[in-house]
């Protein structure tokens, strides 16, 4: 009886181990960028269109995932408590008040972290499985 | 003079995207947004007709699918980092009936430093709370913006220029935006094709304040405004023949100083959406004084957002002021006259739901009990007789941007 119980103990870790689904985000800027500083709150502010500067000086290109990744939600909710539709009517504001274009959508995970790495203003989020050395994350969110 | 600069303006970014739509993500670029709303509104009455600011066509108990419908497309034009262009057309009804594109921004944007912007050519004029983006229904919260608020200055764009200096100030964005020009506006009216509202000398100044979650913002514009129609030139024709010449002038604004106060905030975090606005518009003759308010609740649930709002008109009633006695053949005269001086009201209770059905597509309900004046509030086409009864207004709509 308790092997058994040890057992599935045992397989439960495994699952839990390998599911990515369990990963947190990491916003991530540039092995290069200056802007190490990035925090939590001007993450929100990027994302939600409240400013476009970057701690360490310039513009933040940001960029974005696709409705159909999970993560998507799980960032909007985690960096600003709010959900990925609510963010994309915050966005619409913007836009059509000709103020401001939203975050470019990359295809997936990989697409963002290169396209982070090849630009030092740029402003990405990803599953943090998918981070390398190419990278910095500057914030992880659970 | 500035039409010509705006057509210039936007051929020139036509072509210029025409010719560089393949440049590099540095220099020349350009962005495609679109939005639209598909709406159907009905009434319980036959007595008033419903509509839109600015629209000929609504709805009765037959419904209307001409009052909230519309599509519109923007293209934002970046020239270099601090030179851009927007170009943004609406089909939707106009004060004509009928449902047709036009332009209703075409400006040149420069960033002159990182704190100011100024834009010249057509603009949104930015005298209300959601005035940018009040005819993109996926944006706001609500399935149209209320009426006793938005149907107190039916002017949405004005040509000329503005300037925008936004400032860091405690935790939050203190924005101050300047604005002058001069607007044309048609009245909805289905026998004359040039009846309409100018307004020349336009100036105004709105400052915003975002903190967190709460946003708010407030400001006046003010400019001198000439009623351009043929029905009330005929009542000023018949006035002047009948000695009341006096009486015309003061009541039909031949560049009569009009002043439009207004303040909002909204306040969106959690699960709680609030917003609400005041506005006042002073001015003289049959513009008159008026004033609006509302208030909005909401209460997010996942994907589905329900909401209430309390909403109240007022114009006062100057009728003394424009005396012409009503016996014999000045009946008519002065029937014309005290329509246009009337004192009006409303009231309105609404409920409503939003619901994000899918990624770029909220649909909405929404039920309104409003309660007119026997002038009809903000009602249009008032039957003779009607009583000032309420009228139930049940609307649906699908917003979607693409």
């Amino acid at each position: 009886m308790r092997s058994i119980i040890r057992k599935t103990v045992l397989a439960a870790a495994l699952v839990l181990a390998t599911t990515p689904a369990f990963a947190g985000i990491a916003v991530i800027v540039s092995a290069k960028s200056p802007a190490g500083a990035l925090d939590k709150a001007t993450a929100a502010s990027l994302y939600l269109g409240k400013t476009t500067a970057l701690p360490g000086g310039g513009s933040a290109k940001l960029y974005d995932l696709p409705d159909s990744n999970p993560a998507r939600e799980r960032f909007y909710q985690a960096v600003a408590g709010k959900s990925a539709s609510q963010v994309k009517a915050v966005w619409s504001r913007l836009v059509f008040s000709g103020r401001a274009l939203p975050p470019r959508e990359l295809a997936n995970d990989a697409a963002v972290v290169k396209a982070v790495a090849a630009d030092p203003t740029a402003v990405g989020y990803v599953d943090e499985s998918a981070l390398d050395g190419s990278v910095k994350a500057a914030v992880k969110l659970p | 003079m500035s039409r010509i600069f705006l057509r210039a303006a936007v051929l020139a970014t036509a072509l210029s995207a025409a010719c560089a739509a393949h440049a590099s993500d540095d220099g020349f670029s350009w962005r495609f947004s679109g939005f639209g709303t598909a709406g159907y509104a009905a009434t319980n009455s036959d007595d008033v007709l419903f509509t839109n600011p600015g629209q000929l066509k609504g709805a009765r108990k037959g419904g209307s699918a001409l009052v909230d419908s519309r599509v519109g497309g923007q293209i934002d034009f970046s020239f270099t980092p601090k030179l851009g262009a927007t170009v943004q057309a609406i089909a939707m009804q106009d004060a004509r009936g009928r449902f047709r594109p036009q332009l209703e921004w075409g400006f040149v944007s420069y960033k002159a430093s990182d704190n100011v912007t100024v834009r010249l050519g057509r603009l949104g004029w930015p005298a209300y709370l959601v005035s940018d983006y009040r005819y993109v229904g996926y944006a706001n919260p609500w399935l149209r913006a209320p009426l006793e608020v938005y149907n107190l200055a039916a002017l949405d764009r004005y040509e000329g220029a503005d300037l925008r200096w936004s400032h860091d100030l405690a935790d939050g964005v203190f924005t101050l935006q300047l604005l002058e020009g001069h607007a044309s506006s048609p009245l909805p009216e289905s026998t004359e094709r040039n009846a309409r509202i100018k307004v020349n000398q336009l100036s105004g100044a709105y400052a915003t304040y975002e903190i967190g979650n709460l946003r708010v913002r407030g400001g006046l514009s003010t400019g001198k405004a000439t009623y351009v129609s043929q029905n009330t030139d005929m009542l000023a024709a018949g006035l002047g023949m009948a000695g009341y010449g006096a009486v015309a002038t003061r009541l039909l604004p031949q560049n009569n100083r009009a002043t439009f106060l207004s303040l909002g905030g909204t306040y969106d975090a959690h699960n709680i959406m609030a917003t609400g606005e005041y506005g006042k518009l002073r001015s003289s003759g049959l513009l008159g004084v008026a004033q609006g308010w509302y208030g909005t609740l909401g209460w997010r649930h996942g994907d589905w957002m329900p909401y209430a709002t309390w909403a109240g008109y007022s114009k006062q009633d100057d009728s003394d002021l424009y005396a012409v006695p009503p016996v014999g053949p000045l009946l008519p005269l002065s029937m014309g006259v005290s329509q246009l001086a009337a004192g009006n009201d409303q009231h309105t209770a609404s409920l409503g739901v939003r619901w994000d059905a899918a990624s770029k597509l909220a649909i909405k309900a929404q039920f309104d009990h409003v309660r007119p004046s026997v002038a009809g509030g903000t009602f249009t086409k008032i039957q003779p007789g009607y009583n000032g009864h309420p009228v139930n207004v049940v609307s649906v709509a699908a917003d979607f941007v693409f």
